[in-house]
Formats: structure tokens, sequence, C-alpha cells
């Protein structure tokens, strides 16, 4: 074993390979990457927790509303079928579908929900100056409920359904639908802007400067 | 380079998976557990049983991608006559239907990634327990794409739930999801397991244990 004479707090390892790597700074909008294995090991974002917390409450009122009004309609022969996202996941649990229905109900309403909200979670006291109890809970979870929430493969599916019904019946396009593009747009844009290493030198600078 | 080759293991860190700081990893069994001293979160070198993990949810999809290629994904009921599709048969309808763009599509994200993702992820599977020391990085970089694009899979599924919400006209028409349905759900949601069960940095651990 080679004995470094090194400050962990300096280096990072990456998370793919595992290479020690001293992280250089980084100007606004620069990305660092692992030098073996191309992995991206930190991206600099400016002004990352208040637009990180704007995006947040914009995704979480686009939710609601996206969730709520009709998202599509479809007419045929007269016949007006008004469709909610829950309106599916409902069906399918009612046909005695529910291992599916509920992994449907999962990432596209609850894990898009928790994402959100432990965002917000960890930025709104974090503004504040305070850090919020659990805090490494929350990452943890943040990240969790991101990977499984797939409102982009979603919105294609959207699409997809779109042109196979077009040909078939008049479609609507509602409220619902236009307020989930906008919400997969924004909290997207919420994602990358969160900068998680910012997160942690916040907190370890808070419990340093505690007596 | 000012930085030298080494990985955090061989340099005795170990990194913490939550708020990614190096933890003294010196005189610790590899598979040990140990505590982030910063943020308190459970330690460990390397993602514990990550191969045998990774291999009992590959075969799992292996077994579960038989029924869901075998049973009807969808019936589309008409005035009284239904009309079951598996997945291979739908792509193959809207190719006949001349819908190019939607059945590439969907080929893609129901037979080609599943499948595709199934291979890559066997394939380092064998490699890393091989020991093999053929192109790490390109392997790393396979290892991120399988990673990213399984939830891409979920295209159908997302599609068909919105078309049972949209087509529910009584005798008229009906859409329904057939037995495959939670056969193939299951397949993405092993896959996607199952590459999160993977550590890409076992790749690299040969390469370090060679020098």
């Amino acid at each position: 074993m080679t004995d470094l004479d090194i400050d962990p707090k300096d280096w990072v390892a990456c998370e793919s390979c595992d290479l020690m790597v001293r992280l250089p700074e980084l100007r606004p909008r620069e990305e660092a990457e692992c030098a073996r294995c191309g992995q991206v090991l930190e991206r600099s974002q400016p002004d990352s927790l208040r637009r990180t917390l704007a995006l947040s409450i914009a995704s979480l009122l686009l939710f609601v509303v996206a969730q709520t009004t009709v998202f599509m309609s479809f007419e045929l022969d007269g016949l007006v079928q008004d469709a909610w996202i829950l309106t599916g996941i409902q069906s399918l649990f009612l046909d005695g579908k529910w291992p599916l229905a509920s992994l449907i109900f999962f990432t596209t309403v609850a894990a898009p929900l928790l994402w959100i909200l432990s965002l917000l979670y960890i930025v709104v006291p974090l503004r504040a100056g305070r850090v919020p109890p659990g805090i490494a809970s929350a990452m943890r979870f943040c990240t969790l409920a991101k990977n499984w929430s797939m409102l982009e493969v979603f919105l294609l599916g959207v699409l997809v359904t779109y042109i196979k019904l077009a040909g078939v019946a008049k479609l609507g396009i509602g409220p619902g639908a236009l307020s989930f593009a906008a919400l997969m747009l924004v909290s997207t844009l919420a994602g990358l802007s969160f900068d998680t290493r910012l997160v942690w030198s916040l907190v370890w600078n808070r419990s340093e400067a505690r007596p | 380079m000012s930085q030298p080759e080494i990985s955090a293991a061989a340099a005795g860190y170990a990194r913490c998976g939550v708020c990614e700081s190096l933890v003294r990893w010196r005189d610790m069994a590899p598979d040990s557990e140990g505590s982030c001293a910063r943020c308190g979160s459970v330690v460990r070198l390397r993602r514990p049983n990550s191969l045998a993990r990774a291999w009992a949810l590959v075969i799992s999809a292996y077994v579960m991608y038989v029924p869901a290629n075998l049973f009807a994904m969808t019936a589309i009921s008409q005035l009284g006559t239904t009309e079951s599709d598996t997945i291979f048969g739908g792509v193959k309808e809207l190719f006949a239907a001349g819908w190019y763009p939607v059945a590439v599509l969907i080929f893609i994200a129901s037979i080609t990634v599943p499948l595709g993702k199934l291979l890559c992820l066997t394939g380092l599977l064998i490699s890393v327990q091989r020991r093999s020391s053929w192109h790490p990085r390109q392997r790393t970089v396979l290892y991120r794409v399988v990673e990213q694009v399984g939830r891409w899979s979920m295209l159908d599924v997302f599609v068909l739930t919105l078309l049972i919400a949209l087509v529910q006209l009584g005798n008229l028409m009906t859409v329904e999801v057939g037995r495959a349905g939670t056969f193939f759900a299951s397949v993405v949601v092993l896959t996607i397991l199952a590459a999160q069960s993977f550590d890409p940095r076992l790749i690299w651990d040969v390469m370090e244990e060679e020098k």
C-alpha cells in the first residue's frame, strides 16, 4: 500500500473508477471530468441555491396543476372521454393489475413529488442559513426519488399516444398535459442547478462554526 | 500529470456514497462497514455483494423476459371483437400501418433497450469475474449508458396507461393491458436494480492489483 500524505478534504474519489482526484477550482458552468474513466465529477452551478429554490417551487405548482386538471380528451362519434393522469392508473387498479398500477403511480406521481419536496426540504433551510435535520438521509432520499422519477419518459409516451390516436379520433390536449410538459422542463432544470457539493460544504461550514 | 494515478482504495480511503468525503479505511476488511465521520452515513469500500446481487437480478430478468414476450401486451376490443398483440406483434403492426417513427421508437424502447441492457450487464459481469483488463474505460462508459438508458423501456407501458385512460367508450372500443404487462414491467425494474447493484469500480480494481 502506498502511503499518501494527503488531506482527504482536498480530494475526491471518482464514483465510477475510484481514482483519487484533486478537484480544481471551477469557474461557473465548468465541468470536472475523471481523467481515467470520463465520469463527470463536478459541475459548477452559479447561484445554485436560489435557482434550485425558485425552480422547485415552480415545479411543485406545475405538479399540482398537471395532476388535477384534464390531461387529454378523446372524442369518437360524439362521445367525449376526459382523462387525468390518475385515470389510467385507477383503471389498472380496478382491473386487478395493481403491481403495474403501483409502479406507474410511483414513477410518474409519487417519486417526482417526493423528489421536489425533498429538494425544498434541503434548500429552504439552507437559504435561511440553517441545516435541516437529517440532512444525510434527506440527500440520500433525494437521489433515490430522482432516480425513480420518469417524467421525461411519460412525456414521450404522451407524444406517442397522441400520434397513435390522432388518426382514429379527435384528441384534445388539456391544461394537465401542458403543465406536465412544463413540469418536466422546469424540474429537470431544478435538478441541474442543484449542486450537492455546495450543499455539503454549507452543511460543514455551519456545523464547524457551531461551538 | 501532477496527480498520482491511484485508486482511493489503494490509498487507504473509502468514498462515502452520500456526501462524497473520503473515509479512512486503513486496517479495515474490504467487506466491512464503516461510518462516515462527516455525515454519519454507512460507508462501504464497494457496493455489498455486488456481483452476486447483480447476477441474481439479471437472471430473474431473463426469466421474466420470456413471458413478457410470449403473452399478450395489449387487448383492444372493438364492437365485440378482441384483438390481442404481443410486444413484437404490436411493433410489427405499427410498421405495417406505416407509422415508421413511432414503430422505430417503440422497437427501441421495448425490444432493443431491455434485451441490449441484459446482454451488456451479462457481459460486464462475466468480464469482471474473469478479471479481464480489456478496455476498462469503454466498459465503464458502457455501464453508465446502461444505467441511464433503462428507464426509457417504460415508454410502452406509459403509452398503454394513457390509451386505457382515453379509450374507454363502453361497448364501442376499449383497451386493456394483457398478461405480459406485469412481466415486462418487472423486467424493467429488475434490470434497473441490477444496474444499480453492479459496482463499476470492480472493473478497475483488477487493473490496480496488476500494478
